[in-house]
């Protein structure tokens, strides 16, 4: 039955139609059999009327015959013979009429065949004798024939079968009629039947059309109607595939989706519900942090004029309110690295007194995080805390800003709960927050201190501001009184800055040039200004040269133009008092005619040493001639005196030796070979051979060398020569006691000390000392000798070295000599050295 | 008998050598200048020169340049006399060909032995 439901509408519709349809046709066709039956029933009433009438016309068929011939036979009239004939030949007619209306009934033409066949013997053995014997004048013969009966007999025969067939006939005409009766009451019953079935049928299939259709459709719109107020997911059946189960199917998927977003509206909504709880629980939230930040805000801004205690207590404070802890310490890191207690709240004594907080205190130093830490049963164990409550949970938050800790504080509180994460979120913001107006107030409280201390020092700032302007007004005049000196000196005075520019220039520097005084040079002006004018114009490029450089140096310039001139340059740099550079110095002295007498007293030296020479050669030859005995021979006293006489002319020809040695050491003219000298070395041999004329004297000679001295750079002869004057001078001026040598060396000097116990030089003398012939005049110098050059020489040499030579003493006590020489560190740097030699 | 020539314009140092070099078995002769020092080499042909260096007109290096300038008499010992005792002196006499020197104020006895390894 499913695939009829199935069935599309249109069909179900169409086939209900034709059912319909189909009965009104069953309906025709019974009545339409019903017509048939009744026509045939006519037909057959025809018949056998037809019958009855042909059965009567052949009974009158046979009676005209019987009745001919009778008639013939009795008159013998031939006329009576004619409906004999007229029944002869009907009669066949009849029969064969009869045999075709009833050729469907066997019996009945057997019948009739029988008849036939009675009637033909009747005429044969009959009717035919019995017209014979007439015709024969046997009219007798013939009437007893007839009267004999024979002819009745077969006629009786035949009466009887043509009473058969009509009985028959009639029997099936009335069959026929009750039959055709019944047909036609059964065919209009059927008809009726047929038509009340299509009517009854078409009304069912109607109503069950219509319920098929309506049926789900109001299952439908019931469905519609409930889930048009919202009940959704409401199924129709499905019953059958038609269009109406697609709508059903349409509309449970439909249902089933509105279901669906009904259920995911209705999660949607329900995490709409909790979105806008956890809206109204962060509302809340918010409220409450807007509220703690506030207080928070407040409280930083409170904070900033504070000082560090009344913070730390504050803060603390506001961490347990937080926090609802009920105890808590807040140490902050002092200078020294340590954590020291800087507010509590019910802490022992001892606990918040302690120099420094260790332990877990230390740990959240370094943690990032708070540390949470928990006391089951309340066995926090420390005796920390005085009060009762029995401390279960603690809280360590670091306190950081910029990367670095600068407190720590703890918190504790009773149990169960431990502090809630939230809470120590909001105490690590807590943290940073109070970090931050920790920090300033750190700074804060430094730069008070340094404000105090810069009101201190604007005080004194002031005061120095006085002194400065009073020092001020003092430069000025003493810039101004330098300037008059400055311009009132004969020598030609010009600083330069760094940038090769004149800054500060007396007019005699111009003149010098002969250039006017007004007139503002650069270096390189300067330079073609003297060019032309200098007897080596070629001296102009080194005298610039040297004006921007920042060494100290000195040399001499020839000026040919507009006069011979010689003038001695002198370049030092110049530096502030904080040691910064501030550019070279240049001093210029007209040494002209110092050059000229200089020139003159070398001159005569150097005759002079000739002149002095010659005489001493003559001297020294002629008694050596009378020594060697070249000239007879002498007495031991003419020997011994003129030995005397030899040994003085030696001596006075070292003088003139010592006299040249000055002047050429002055001139510059002195040689100075160059080689790594061990000075230490040199020293003890030098020392050695004075051993001997100490020891006859009774004096001691020490020397000690500390530890290894490096090389010095230089002429070892010449060094020696330093070496053995100082010893030779300390020798001959000392009585009694010693001489004590010592050579030492720090990074780039060599120190060389020679102290004796002489009879020293008196102030006035010390300065003079290393001049040329210079002695200091007295009974015992006079009794010594000497020739008044060896201090000089030795000074002079030291210099050419790179050298210093000083000198201390003090009469009666003795007399110390101090000379230094550069150290030789393998560079080559002959700068300091040797004029002679470039 | 080796010939020395003496140029020096000093009789009494003059005198003294002759004596000395004639005990000691040299002919010595003598020029007081240095012009009449270079006409002496020539005309006497001596065995060595002993030269003084500072003497008016020439000088003692002015006649070794000029001797040195003839060939005859470019391998003729000649020892410098002279005042100056400095190596520079030395060297600049040797760097004119001189062959020896003797610094003043000297001994007689020294000048012999020093005509004499010369001569060797």
């Amino acid at each position: 039955m499913q695939w009829l439901r199935n069935l599309p509408l249109h069909f179900k519709i169409a086939s209900v139609g034709g059912l319909v349809i189909l009965l009104m046709l069953l309906a025709l066709t019974f009545s339409t059999s019903s017509v048939n039956a009744l026509t045939a029933s006519q037909k057959e009433q025809q018949v056998t009327v037809e019958v009855v009438h042909h059965i009567e016309q052949l009974l009158t068929d046979l009676v005209d015959m019987e009745t001919g011939v009778r008639g013939y036979v009795i008159a013998g009239n031939r006329e009576f013979l004619e409906p004999f004939e007229v029944g002869m030949m009907q009669h066949s007619e009849h029969l064969t009429q009869l045999e075709e209306l009833m050729s469907d009934d066997s019996s009945q033409l057997d019948r009739l065949a029988r008849i036939r066949t009675l009637i033909g013997r009747w005429h044969d053995e009959v009717l035919l004798p019995e017209i014979a014997l007439v015709e024969g004048q046997q009219k007798e013969a013939a009437v007893a024939m007839v009267q004999s009966k024979a002819g009745k007999a077969i006629m009786d025969q035949i009466r009887s079968l043509i009473g058969e067939v009509n009985a028959v006939k009639q029997r099936q005409a009335a069959d026929l009629a009750a039959q055709v009766t019944r047909t036609a009451e059964q065919s209009r019953n059927r008809t009726f039947g047929a038509a009340l079935g299509a009517v009854l049928l078409s009304t069912l299939a109607a109503y069950a059309l219509a319920r098929s259709i309506t049926r789900p459709i109001l299952g439908l719109m019931d469905a519609a109607e409930q889930v048009a107020t919202g009940g959704a997911g409401y199924q129709v059946p499905v019953g059958a595939q038609d269009e109406v189960g697609r709508l059903a199917t349409a509309f449970n998927r439909m249902s089933d989706s509105l279901m669906h977003q009904q259920v995911e509206m209705s999660a949607q909504n329900e995490e709409l519900h909790a979105q806008q709880e956890m809206l109204t629980h962060t509302m809340a939230q918010l409220e409450r942090d807007s509220d703690r930040l506030r207080r928070l805000n407040q409280f930083s801004r409170s904070m900033v004029s504070t000082d560090i205690p009344s913070l730390s207590r504050r803060l603390l404070a506001d961490l347990l309110a937080a926090s609802g802890a009920q105890v808590g310490a807040l140490a902050l890191l002092d200078s020294t690295g340590d954590l020291k207690i800087q507010a509590q709240v019910g802490l022992t004594e001892a606990a918040a007194a302690a120099p420094r907080v260790t332990g877990l205190f230390q740990e959240a130093l370094t943690a990032d995080e708070p540390l949470a830490v928990t006391y089951p049963n309340g066995a926090l164990l420390r005796p920390v805390y005085h009060t009762d409550l029995p401390v279960e949970h603690e809280l360590y938050v670091p306190i950081r800003f910029g990367g670095e800790t600068l407190a720590v504080a703890a918190l504790g509180r009773t149990g169960p709960a431990p502090f809630p994460q939230e809470d120590i979120h909001w105490l690590t913001i807590m943290a940073a927050q109070a970090a931050a107006t920790l920090s300033n107030t750190l700074g804060y409280e430094k730069l008070s201190e340094a404000f105090t201390d810069l009101q201190d020092s604007a005080a004194h700032i002031e005061e120095l501001s006085a002194q400065i302007e009073e020092e001020r007004d003092r430069v000025r005049a003493q810039r101004d009184n330098l300037r008059a000196i400055l311009q009132s000196t004969s020598e030609g005075v010009c600083l330069v800055s760094l940038s090769g520019l004149p800054i500060l220039v007396n007019d005699q520097f111009w003149h010098l040039f002969g250039a006017d005084s007004r007139q503002e040079l650069t270096m390189d002006e300067l330079g073609e200004l003297i060019r032309p004018r200098l007897k080596h114009p070629k001296a102009a490029g080194s005298f610039i040269q040297a004006m921007l450089s920042q060494t100290t140096s000195t040399d001499v310039l020839e000026f040919a133009e507009p006069e011979y001139r010689v003038l001695h340059r002198f370049t030092t740099p110049v530096f502030a008092e904080d040691g910064k550079l501030l550019g070279s110095l240049f001093v210029l002295r007209d040494v002209t005619r110092e050059a000229e007498i200089d020139r003159m007293k070398t001159e005569f030296i150097s005759t002079v040493s000739h002149e002095l020479r010659t005489p001493l050669t003559a001297i020294r030859g002629y008694v050596d001639l009378i020594l060697d005995g070249d000239v007879g021979p002498i007495s031991d006293e003419q020997r011994e005196f003129l030995d005397l006489v030899s040994r003085s002319t030696v001596r006075l020809a070292n003088l003139i030796n010592d006299l040249l040695d000055v002047e050429k050491i002055e001139q510059g003219r002195i040689h100075i070979r160059q080689e790594e000298v061990n000075a230490a070395a040199l020293l003890r041999d030098v020392v050695e051979t004075f051993r001997v004329s100490a020891a006859d004297k009774g004096l001691t000679c020490d020397v000690t060398v500390e530890g290894a001295l490096p090389p010095v750079y230089g002429d070892p002869d010449r060094i020696t020569q330093v070496f053995s004057n100082l010893l030779s001078n300390a020798v001959k001026y000392t009585k009694a006691g010693g001489i004590t040598i010592r050579a030492a060396a720090d990074a780039d000097r060599l120190t060389f000390t020679f102290a004796d116990t002489g009879i020293g030089v008196a102030p006035d003398h010390l300065p003079s000392l290393f001049e040329k012939f210079y002695r200091v005049d007295n009974q015992y110098t006079r009794e010594v000798g000497g020739t008044g050059l060896g201090l000089a020489i030795t000074k002079a040499i030291v210099e050419h070295h790179g050298g210093t030579i000083e000198v201390q003493s003090e009469v009666g006590t003795g007399t110390t000599f101090v000379v230094t020489l550069p150290a030789h560190r393998g560079i080559t740097s002959p700068s300091a050295g040797n004029p002679a030699h470039s | 008998m080796p010939k020395v020539l003496i140029v020096e314009d000093d009789p009494q140092i003059a005198r003294i050598v002759q004596i000395k070099l004639t005990n000691n078995g040299f002919t010595v002769i003598h020029a007081p200048d240095g012009g009449a020092g270079l006409a002496a080499v020539r005309e006497h042909r001596p065995d060595l020169v002993l030269l003084d260096v500072m003497m008016p007109v020439m000088d003692g290096y002015q006649v070794l340049r000029s001797l040195r300038a003839e060939p005859e008499f470019a391998k003729l010992p000649v020892i410098m006399l002279t005042a100056k005792g400095q190596e520079r002196d030395i060297l600049h006499g040797f760097k004119d060909g001189a062959t020896d020197y003797v610094v003043k104020p000297f001994s007689p006895a020294e000048v012999v032995a020093r005509v004499q390894r010369a001569l060797r």
